[in-house]
């Protein structure tokens, strides 16, 4: 197959990657940039920054916070998120589809919103804000992506495997062990990363709902209250290199699973 | 369940069983059983309560009433893990994530056979259908004829009382699948494998099975050995849905009951009868069973100067259209290349061919 040029897509995709990677450049520059004034020309290039953030005690602790956040809502929301895709796919029940929309809901409202709403509902129901809540908010904000990452094998899974585990003598349990979870887990994998990393990177929902919780996000907030020290910048560009390297290790799963390959 | 050493199965029993699905009879009052190590096909199109049965068997379909037996012992009520039986379902169903050596000792390794046990009995399995060379492969390596035999070795390496059989070379090429059939039957027959083997497919059930059960709109039809069911069919269902046939309305014109002479289109007929027959009867009258030639080759023909309305060639032979007397009839012709549509014939009915439904 000949393939040719189109320089319409060609030249949308060349603004994207400008629009997508100027800002990171930016302040990746900046990181560098031995003076904290934002302006060019560069005055010369230093790694200082790097270093005084390394040295700051707190982001170790935010680091080690954020680390525990992410991984209790990548467990709570991988289990949850699966279980949910297979009601919305499997399930005979009256009102399907309502109850699906809803379950997604927070998918499409702002997480702003979403935040202070929980906050409201938390102190409402007197739940202590901390960790705890900001956990339960991240469950929620991260659960309706796990879904749509397993929905898409499961809808394509045959359910005759199923019955052909049970007919060689696995039982139901057997069966999700050995033959269901298995075929799905590329989806299962992806979603589960996927809500690894909106934890990490979120910071309404822990501004709203954790008093006290200092993740990462909170942390670089609270730094740039009184203008914007380059060390922040630093942190952009380390947290960027970082979340960069575990997009580029789930991309290639993403692909497989949306061309629908074993 | 424990895997049973000896391969020889046992004995199925399918007693008054129903099922409906609202008004719909899916199944209705069936009694079938099979011998152990018997090849029985169950025979009919699409909707005839086939695979619902056979689903009932396997346990993945409750039935509504009735009982089925596997090997003395009822297995009503039981999940499909706990039942004797094993399925080569009609897409294979075979486990995209697991080699096939891997799918083959699934059942053994679900059942708490050791690793290295399952794994030596399934690679025999797998030499038995002669792809123990592909045990590493992945399934999506394999053709269609291939990951059948896989299918075929997964469930027979469980050793099951019973191996079901839906439509098992149904999603197969033409040409492969006459030698696959031939093929899979040989290996039941000499594992001494009780089958229950579902088809649409009538060369299918006449090529594997020992005995055939004909179903239609639920219902059995007839159940028998294939040469007697095309015999002798018991049901104008059965005689037009096993193998071509023309039926034709006759007047009694004397005879015995077993062997009554009928007036059948101006000719007296000898036909066959196992029931007693009135004034009139409806006649079955096998292509094969009427011989056509050129008007006056024949000293004694059944019918002289009969139209030959069409005639299709399929290679060896030819399918011809006769009109008889305002009746139509099919016949078959071994050549036939210097018949034309339109011309004369004479057309000869072998005696006591013709049977009376």
């Amino acid at each position: 197959m000949r393939r040719e040029f189109h320089w319409f897509p060609a030249a949308v995709t060349g603004l994207m990657l400008v629009y997508s990677l100027l800002p990171i450049v930016t302040f990746t520059l900046f990181s560098f940039n031995p003076t904290p004034f934002y302006a060019f020309p560069l005055t010369g290039f230093t790694t200082a920054w790097y270093g005084k953030l390394l040295a700051d005690g707190r982001i170790g602790d935010s680091l080690l916070a954020s680390v525990a956040i992410a991984a209790a809502v990548m467990v709570a929301a991988t289990v949850i998120g699966t279980m949910f895709a297979f009601f919305v796919v499997r399930a005979a029940v009256p009102l399907k589809r309502v109850l699906a929309g809803l379950g997604f809901l927070p998918l499409v409202v702002p997480v702003l919103v979403l935040a202070a709403g929980l906050q409201v509902t938390f102190v409402e129901l007197g739940l202590p804000l901390g960790f705890g809540t900001v956990i339960l908010g991240h469950v929620i904000y991260a659960t309706p992506f796990v879904t749509l990452m397993v929905m898409a094998p499961l809808y394509r899974y045959n359910p005759v495997l199923d019955d052909a585990a049970r007919d060689l003598g696995a039982g139901p349990f057997t069966t999700l062990r050995l033959v269901t979870l298995p075929i799905l887990w590329p989806g299962i994998r992806s979603g589960a990363l996927l809500a690894f990393l909106l934890s990490f990177n979120e910071w309404a929902i822990a501004f709203f709902t954790g008093r006290g919780v200092n993740s990462l996000p909170m942390l670089v907030y609270s730094l740039q209250r009184n203008g914007l020290p380059p060390t922040v910048l630093a942190y952009a560009a380390l947290s960027t290199a970082v979340v960069t390297v575990a997009a580029l290790a789930v991309l290639p799963l993403v692909t497989r699973l949306l061309r629908g390959s074993k | 369940m424990t895997v049973s050493a000896h391969r020889q199965g046992h004995a199925l029993e399918i007693d008054k069983v129903s099922k409906a699905y609202g008004h719909f009879r899916a199944v209705d009052d069936v009694s079938l059983s099979v011998e152990p190590g018997e090849i029985v096909a169950i025979l009919g199109p699409s909707g005839s309560g086939k695979t619902t049965l056979l689903g009932m068997v396997g346990g993945r379909i409750a039935a509504d009433g009735g009982d089925i037996r596997i090997g003395g012992n009822s297995i009503v009520g039981l999940p499909p893990e706990k039942i004797d039986a094993a399925t080569v379902f009609q897409d294979y169903a075979l486990f995209p994530h697991l080699s096939v050596l891997e799918n083959v000792g699934f059942g053994l390794r679900v059942r708490g056979v050791p690793k290295m046990v399952a794994r030596s009995r399934a690679l025999d399995m797998l030499a038995i259908v002669g792809l123990e060379a592909l045990a590493d492969r992945n399934i999506a390596q394999l053709s269609g004829g291939q990951r059948q035999r896989v299918a075929t070795a997964r469930a027979l390496a469980v050793h099951p009382g019973i191996l079901l059989l839906d439509e098992p070379l149904g999603a197969l090429d033409r040409q492969i699948r006459g030698r696959l059939q031939e093929e899979l039957a040989r290996l039941l027959r000499s594992l001494h494998v009780t089958a229950l083997l579902v088809t649409h497919d009538q060369e299918e059930a006449f090529t594997m099975a020992d005995r055939i059960a004909v179903m239609h709109g639920g219902k059995l039809e007839q159940f028998g050995p294939p040469a007697e069911l095309y015999r002798w069919p018991a049901t104008e269902f059965v005689a037009t849905f096993l193998g071509n046939g023309s039926i034709v309305e006759g007047r009694r014109a004397g005879g015995s009951d077993e062997l009554p002479v009928l007036d059948v289109a101006g000719a007296l007929v000898t036909a066959r009868s196992r029931r007693p027959v009135g004034a009139t009867a409806r006649l079955l009258v096998r292509p094969e069973h009427l011989h056509v030639g050129p008007a006056g080759s024949q000293a004694a023909p059944t019918w002289r100067d009969v139209r030959l309305a069409g005639i299709v060639n399929t290679g060896g032979t030819s399918r011809l259209t006769l009109e008889i007397a305002g009746i139509t009839m099919e016949a078959l012709s071994l050549g036939g290349f210097d018949l034309v549509p339109g011309q004369p014939v004479d057309c000869t009915l072998i005696p006591e061919a013709a049977v009376v439904l």
